[in-house]
């Protein structure tokens, strides 16, 4: 994304990146309000649910799933308004679309047998036993009596982990990163406003990138593909790296707001303008949220932002979405939470370089905050008490914490910034929930991350300490099938191995 | 502390020295020469410089013993080192006797049990200074994007010595930085290698006997720069002539220095007044300067055809490629780049972040040194050069993963003894022994390791940083948020 990819290369710095070609706006997330409303006769849907008093947001959100469904893609091809309808008529317990392919059955038994097991709660368990039954944990503890039908994998003297999860990232959202005609993170067209709420990564998201097997050799199961620029960038797709196959879990994960200093440096717009279009937007939605009728029917004051966007950010307002907001500066940190408080809106921060001078304000607010450790530098003037020691201070004051490489290609190296936050002071069992069970409860992510009985099947297998730099990936399991960590580089290095010129 | 007891007269001399090396020319060699011994003596020509030689300082004598050494050649797990006039006076086995006798009565011995010692870090490209933090406008003082070809230029002359970047790279044990001019153009001018030391001017923190550097680039960036302004380079093949050109106009302008040189010969006998020389162009001299081998030359250059099309450019214009940077396809010419002894300087991991990085592997440097060639890994970035330390940790546990054999001694040696072979610097720092620049860092675990952390920094046998009085704050970051009070 942009930070890391400017510090590339020296030449970078001094020259933006050529012009990007002119995209058409993207529909939104078709299973979100936006998305059924942005069609005919999802609207008349949404009519009828709001005549039965029935919160449409009930239906978008995959928490209300059955089970089953963890092994299939969400949030596509729903394109007919058909499904639309199917999906209104049906009970929620049993609301699947008969066009899309049946879940293939797995009843599979993996048993991984001998390991260290590091439970996010801090908890370690040596010579202990992981099994896992259709995709998720069936048992998590010492060893006993290994199921007859279970394949067996043997782990003696590893640490097993549960797999990671990646925050703001470009993963699946972008191949090279100086080529537009390969990015989908962002409109591509500096001209689109900067205000696109409705703007949807999981439109874009690609599973078939190389950049995926990548990620899986840094332990990445799940990821949080994350669209970049403008002041309202667009929703997040929360995706499962998955073993041979990434795909979408929910799309509209979050919306994503950038107030740091490349954000307003992209938008040519300092922070207090970036704050009055983002209350403008804000007001817009409250006065289309008390009146939706009247909007469609014309009858209520012209609103700046768009419908779409209106229809995005009303998920906001209502704390169905939260906010991500990228910001740095102490004073910045105070403020939007002050800003987005009022609203009601749920705030994540992102970034926050100096969130330590003001944790106790961020703890009492309840704010979670997603950061890179490795960031000690005044890079801005917005940022000026960067520090290593970020981490740590923030978790003395009780804020929960995430952890992000800001980038989609080097998301492997998540758990080397770990491993920093680790020698800087934080402690061990906070730097890995960083990693699982704390991303997993803020952008509820089904089953979690937690290495439990009746977590998501996501195992890494490492020959030591996760968070060392001479340690590596053994194995990694995603939902119980066991990943092929074959990348394109691997690829190219076994060709070079053999025929040197 | 701090570089405040190095010997000031040292300094002096060191400040003059500079005067005319800085702009890369000496007028003394101007004058023509007189009769001497019957014979003509021609005049020098304007480029071709004395060679440097380090200062000789005094410094206190300070004994680290009893730490672990890692000097890449080998580990000794109950070292000692000494240090005396900024040089090595001692380095191996603890030895009581050695100590007793190298320990001046004036001496401080410091017990290192349990911590670890390596020579000083050293990165091979940097642009600290010259694009320094924070990065306003001001600051960025990397490219003189104006024309494709600048060899004149210097990066000396744009880094600002209060960059806050330089004293958290002197925090990570990095001893020696090599500074860049950025990669917009073909030819981006002279680079310089410097200490770590904090001071008030690159005079001060240049490395005397280091030698210069010419920055070439190949490959997307000065296309992109110059094809976007619709100006040449927009091309790959355009890139290759206009740097044949630039080194063709060299080699011509040699000729009239030659021509001159010639008439002047004969001048005192047959011409009066003596003839003119040609007006001096400072950028076409930094070329001859590199093509005789004064200055080394470091390539920017991602592709592997792209570098073997460097070195045949390399041959037609009679100049020696020291090492190529970035270099991401090193690993498919590796052996190519062993026979002609030509270095690689590059990342453990980055890829993708344009097309000529989409083939980068993580298994580069391991590939490298298997094949002997010499490699480093380097940062050109504020933040990696923080923690080199671990990224050829990550180097060589990709390499052993592969079963490509590298061991620790080599992976140490990618980022102090074969990084000071690229830079040229290799006789005087990159290792721990004897007659060396007492350059050394003293970390609190292995320095493979994540949870490691510097203690202390040493630069030419003076303490230059020491974890339990913080890191030196630039003048920029004095009363800034964050900033402790020191």
């Amino acid at each position: 994304m942009n930070q890391p990819n400017s510090a590339r290369d020296a030449a970078d710095r001094a020259d933006a990146l050529p012009e990007r070609r002119i995209c058409p706006l993207r529909r939104g997330d078709p299973w979100s309000l936006a998305g059924v409303a942005s069609r005919p006769l999802g609207r008349l849907c949404l009519a009828l649910l709001w005549a039965f008093s029935i919160d449409p947001m009930e239906f978008s959100t995959f928490g209300s799933k059955p089970r089953a469904q963890l092994s299939i893609a969400h949030a596509q091809d729903l394109e007919s308004p058909a499904s639309s309808i199917q999906r209104v008529t049906r009970s929620r317990g049993e609301s699947r679309d008969a066009r899309r392919e049946p879940p293939v059955p797995d009843t599979s038994k993996l048993a991984l047998v001998g390991g260290t097991l590091w439970f996010p709660s801090g908890e370690v368990l040596t010579n202990g036993l992981v099994v896992i039954q259709e995709a998720q944990i069936s048992y998590a503890g010492p060893l006993r009596p290994i199921p007859s039908d279970a394949v067996v994998v043997k782990v003696e003297g590893k640490v097993l982990t549960p797999g990671f999860f990646a925050l703001e990232t470009g993963i699946g959202l972008a191949e090279i990163s100086a080529e537009p005609s390969t990015r989908d993170d962002s409109p591509g067209n500096d001209e689109v406003d900067p205000i696109r709420a409705a703007f949807s990564a999981a439109d874009g998201f690609n599973p078939r990138s190389t950049l995926i097997p990548v990620a899986r050799t840094g332990g990445i199961t799940v990821a949080l593909s994350t669209p970049t620029g403008g002041l309202i960038s667009g929703t997040s797709a929360l995706t499962d790296l998955g073993a041979d196959s990434a795909r979408i879990l929910r799309a509209g994960a979050a919306l994503h707001v950038q107030l740091d200093a490349p954000g307003l440096s992209a938008l040519e717009g300092t922070f207090p303008l970036a704050l009055m279009r983002l209350r403008e937007a804000l007001d817009d939605t409250r006065s289309h949220v008390s009146r939706p009728q009247a909007y469609e029917q014309n009858a209520l004051r012209a609103l700046r932002t768009s419908r779409l966007d209106l229809l995005c950010l009303a998920e906001v307002l209502g704390k169905r979405r939260p906010i991500v907001a990228r910001v740095s500066r102490a004073a910045d940190i105070l403020r939007i939470i002050e800003l987005l408080k009022a609203y009601g809106i749920r705030l994540i921060l992102s970034g926050a370089e100096e969130g330590w001078m003001v944790a106790d304000q961020i703890a009492a607010a309840e704010v979670p905050v997603i950061l890179k450790p490795l960031t000690n530098q005044p890079t801005s003037f917005r940022e000026l008490a960067s520090s290593y020691e970020n981490a740590a201070r923030l978790h003395e004051s009780g804020v929960r914490l995430m952890f992000t490489t800001y980038d989609a290609h080097s998301v492997h190296n998540l758990r080397q910034e770990a491993g920093n936050a680790i020698r800087a002071g934080l402690p061990r069992e906070v730097a890995l929930q960083a990693l699982t069970s704390t991303p997993a409860e803020v952008f509820g992510l089904e089953y979690g991350l937690t290495l439990q009985r009746g977590s998501r099947g996501d195992v890494a297998v490492w020959s030591a300490d996760p968070f060392e730099v001479t340690s590596h990936l053994e194995q990694l399991y995603s939902g119980g099938q066991r990943v092929d960590l074959t990348t394109r580089q691997s690829m190219l290095r076994e060709r070079y191995r053999r025929r040197s010129p | 502390m701090l570089g405040a007891d190095r010997c000031l007269g040292a300094c002096t001399v060191f400040l003059l020295g500079m005067l005319g090396a800085s702009c890369g020319l000496s007028t003394a060699a101007m004058v023509p020469s007189t009769e001497s011994s019957g014979q003509i003596e021609l005049p020098a020509l304007p480029w071709q410089l004395e060679e440097e030689l380090p200062l000789a300082y005094s410094t206190r004598t300070v004994a680290l013993a009893h730490g672990t050494m890692m000097s890449g050649v080998g580990t000794i797990a109950d070292s000692l080192i000494v240090m005396r006039d900024g040089r090595i006076a001692y380095a191996g086995p603890f030895d009581s006797e050695r100590l007793q006798n190298e320990l001046a009565p004036d001496g401080s011995l410091i017990d290192i049990r349990g911590l670890y010692v390596t020579p000083g870090l050293i990165d091979t490209h940097s642009h600290m200074g010259v694009y320094a933090m924070p990065q306003v406008r001001a600051h960025a003082d990397g490219n003189e994007a104006t024309s494709p070809t600048t060899p004149g230029v210097y990066a000396g002359d744009s880094f600002w010595p209060q960059d806050p970047a330089l004293s958290r790279a002197l925090a990570a044990g990095v001893t020696t930085v090599h500074i860049l001019p950025g990669s917009a153009n073909l030819i981006g001018g002279r680079g310089v290698t410097i200490k770590l030391q904090p001071e008030t001017s690159l005079e001060s923190m240049r490395f005397v006997g280091a030698p210069y550097s010419l920055k070439m680039a190949c490959g997307e960036n000065p296309k992109r720069v110059y094809g976007q302004r619709h100006q040449p380079p927009s091309t790959r093949m355009g890139s290759v002539l206009w740097t044949r050109n630039a080194f063709q106009d060299a080699l011509e302008y040699r000729q009239k220095f030659l021509d001159w040189q010639q008439k002047h010969r004969s001048g005192p006998e047959h011409v009066d007044p003596a003839p003119s020389p040609p007006t001096r162009d400072f950028g076409l001299e930094t070329l001859l300067q590199a093509i005789e081998g004064a200055i080394l030359v470091q390539v920017h250059c991602y592709r592997a055809d792209e570098m073997l099309r460097m070195l045949d450019l390399a041959d037609e214009f009679g100049f020696r490629v020291r090492a190529f940077h970035h270099a991401v396809e090193a690993y498919k010419i590796r052996e190519v780049l062993a026979s002609r002894h030509v270095g690689v300087s590059t990342w453990f991991d980055w890829w993708g972040f344009k097309a000529e990085a989409y083939d980068a592997i993580f298994e580069t440097l391991p590939l490298l040194s298997e094949a002997r060639v010499r490699a480093a890994l380097h940062s050109d970035d504020a933040m990696l050069v923080q923690r080199l330390n671990q990224e050829v940790a990550k180097a060589m546990t990709a390499g052993r993963i592969a079963d490509i054999e590298v061991d620790r001694e080599a992976a140490m040696r990618w980022i102090t003894a074969d990084a000071a072979w690229i830079l040229g610097i290799e006789h005087l720092v990159g290792t721990l022994e004897e007659g060396k620049m007492a350059d050394v860092t003293v970390w609190n675990a292995d320095p493979f390791s994540v949870y490691a952390s510097v203690t202390q920094v040493y630069v030419d046998g003076v303490l230059a940083y020491a974890a339990s009085e913080g890191r030196r704050p630039s003048d920029f970051e004095l009363g800034q948020p964050g900033t402790k009070i020191q």
